[in-house]
């Protein structure tokens, strides 16, 4: 862990009271649990604040994005509760232009990306809860037209311009288990499995070959980006206070970036994670 | 809590098809192209035979069609100066500079491959190649698609409002839609096909409907003649449809192969050989 993570680690030791400290929850909120916070009750991170909004219904936002002038939502509904098992969906929209960020840039480069999942979780025993869940991400990047390059005679006026989007689909299978060591501490196992990846492209060039000729060509290409089975391995050990909740892990395997929810074919042999909140 | 709701998860996939679906893609659906295989397989194979008879018939159809045939000739290379920047292997097995555009980004794109282009030429205008380019002189479009094997034969757009100089020094307007198959890589003898469907302008101000399907090969323009026996195709060089009635410049095809032909003034006598067999009329 490097000397940034433990700065936060101990900043929200500090910040919890010490009445909170001494509790802990009965009901963590996980994100691999079909749970929400209660109505009004909020969770703040480093990174992301949700708010329980209504019965079984919360939303919340990865702040921090905003000072790439990057917004991003997300909602969540628990939509089923039924004796042992629970189903929630997720849904979130992150949207970032380069123009928004740098007025000067050359092409208005944009990026969208839309997180569905629809989560089930089984409460075998208090103590012992099983989730499955099935991800689905879509990231469209666009670009607007890029600033033409000249080349040949000034009189002549050639030139070649280009425009395009890419768009990204990934599937994927998330299986968690979590284990109740104690009323404070939980132990979690994850996994997440890549379903399906699959990546087209279109662009648009505009070329003048000479001076009576125009050419506008259009290309598209559709492929399959899963060669291989891909996934990933964690565990990880949650400590819920009543107020200040901290998860740290150790992962393996393939790299999955944040939000995007792309596999990249990256295989890392250990990845941290640490993730602290308050909730109030 | 046992309130089950199934609304939102439909509407959140909703949401999410609808943003999925914000992607660029239907900007780019490719264009159909037209089918020209009955046309390339009349020009192809010509059912007729030639014979005295048939021989007679072809020459009197050509005869009066001469004007078909200079527009034709019009139509033909103005399409070739735009086809030239298309780019691919031409009817001889020649390359034209710009072959390696479409080739090159479909080699360099991987999974399916779909490419499409399309060419805008400028019309001359009614001083010829030299004068500038001026977008009142209309314009010939034309579309083609692309796979990783190639580009598709088949060429497709029209004149807008292209004004073209004539041999006899005047302007001439063409607009319409214009189909036209290219044998990319083919062998030599493999015509390229134009199917023209619009309106001609000439110097009387005169606007002439025009419907012309022509094949076009080793300089020369053939036209599909109807006989007694079937179709026959009659090529016309490009130098004697200036004065067709001159004789020469002659060739006929038939469902047997092309007969060479020596044709006397004003068509009305002549003979055509192949292998061996002779047709004189």
């Amino acid at each position: 862990m490097n000397a940034w993570a433990g700065a936060l680690l101990v900043t929200g030791c500090l910040l919890g009271s010490p009445e909170a400290r001494a509790g802990h929850a009965t009901d963590p909120d996980v994100d691999y649990l079909a749970e929400t916070l209660d109505q009004w009750e909020f969770r703040l991170s480093p990174t992301r604040l949700d708010v329980g909004v209504y019965e079984n219904v919360s939303v919340g936002s990865y702040y921090g994005l905003l000072l790439l002038k990057a917004p991003e939502l997300h909602a969540r509904w628990t939509f089923f509760e039924r004796s042992k098992w629970a189903v929630a969906t997720q849904l979130g929209y992150l949207t970032f232009s380069l123009r928004d960020l740098d007025k000067s840039a050359e092409s208005d480069l944009r990026l969208q990306v839309v997180p569905f999942e629809v989560l089930a979780t089984y409460t075998y025993r208090p103590d012992l809860r099983f989730s499955l869940g099935v991800g689905y991400t879509e990231v469209a990047v666009s670009s607007g037209e890029l600033a033409p390059t000249q080349s040949g005679d000034a009189d002549e006026d050639l030139f070649e311009s280009a425009k395009g989007s890419l768009g990204v689909s990934t599937g994927r299978l998330d299986l968690a288990t979590e284990y109740r060591i104690s009323d404070l501490i939980a132990l979690s196992a994850e996994a997440q499995l890549l379903l399906f990846q699959r990546g087209g492209g279109a662009a648009t060039e505009t070329l003048q070959p000479d001076r009576r000729t125009q050419i506008v060509l259009h290309q598209k290409a559709n492929a399959d980006l899963k060669t291989q089975a891909r996934g990933n391995f964690g565990v990880g050990f949650t400590w819920a206070w009543d107020t200040f909740h901290l998860k740290l892990g150790l992962y393996r395997g393939a790299y999955v970036l944040p939000l995007v929810g792309t596999f990249v074919p990256t295989q890392l042999k250990v990845m941290p994670e640490l993730d602290l909140s308050w909730r109030f | 809590m046992n309130r089950p709701r199934p609304l939102l998860p439909l509407v959140a996939c909703s949401a999410a098809a609808l943003v999925a679906g914000c992607r660029t893609d239907d900007d780019f659906a490719p264009p159909t192209p037209p089918d020209m295989s009955a046309l390339v397989e009349a020009y192809t194979r010509p059912t007729g035979r030639l014979n005295p008879t048939t021989a007679v018939e072809a020459a009197q159809g050509i005869a009066a069609r001469a004007d078909d045939l200079k527009k034709s000739l019009v139509l033909a290379k103005s399409v070739f100066e735009a086809v030239n920047d298309i780019g691919g292997t031409g009817p001889n097995g020649t390359t034209t500079a710009s072959e390696g555009l479409v080739s090159s980004r479909a080699q360099a794109l991987t999974g399916s491959v779909e490419l499409w282009q399309e060419v805008r030429w400028a019309c001359y205008g009614p001083e010829g190649p030299d004068a500038a380019v001026d977008p009142q002189w209309g314009r010939i479009m034309l579309n083609t698609l692309a796979d990783k094997a190639g580009l598709d034969p088949v060429a497709w757009g029209g004149f807008e409002r292209c004004v073209m100089p004539s041999s006899a020094g005047f302007a001439q307007v063409i607009d319409g839609a214009l189909n036209v198959h290219i044998p990319w890589g083919a062998a030599t003898g493999a015509p390229f096909i134009f199917d023209f469907d619009g309106s001609w302008l000439d110097d009387t101000g005169q606007a002439v409907e025009a419907r012309i399907a022509f094949g076009v090969l080793d300089r020369a323009v053939a036209l599909l003649q109807e006989t007694s026996t079937g179709s026959l195709r009659v090529e016309v060089t490009f130098e004697a449809i200036e004065d067709l009635l001159a004789g020469g410049g002659l060739r006929l095809t038939d469902a047997d192969g092309a007969w060479t032909c020596s044709v006397g003034p004003g068509l009305e006598g002549g003979a055509c050989t192949l292998d061996g067999r002779r047709v004189s009329w």
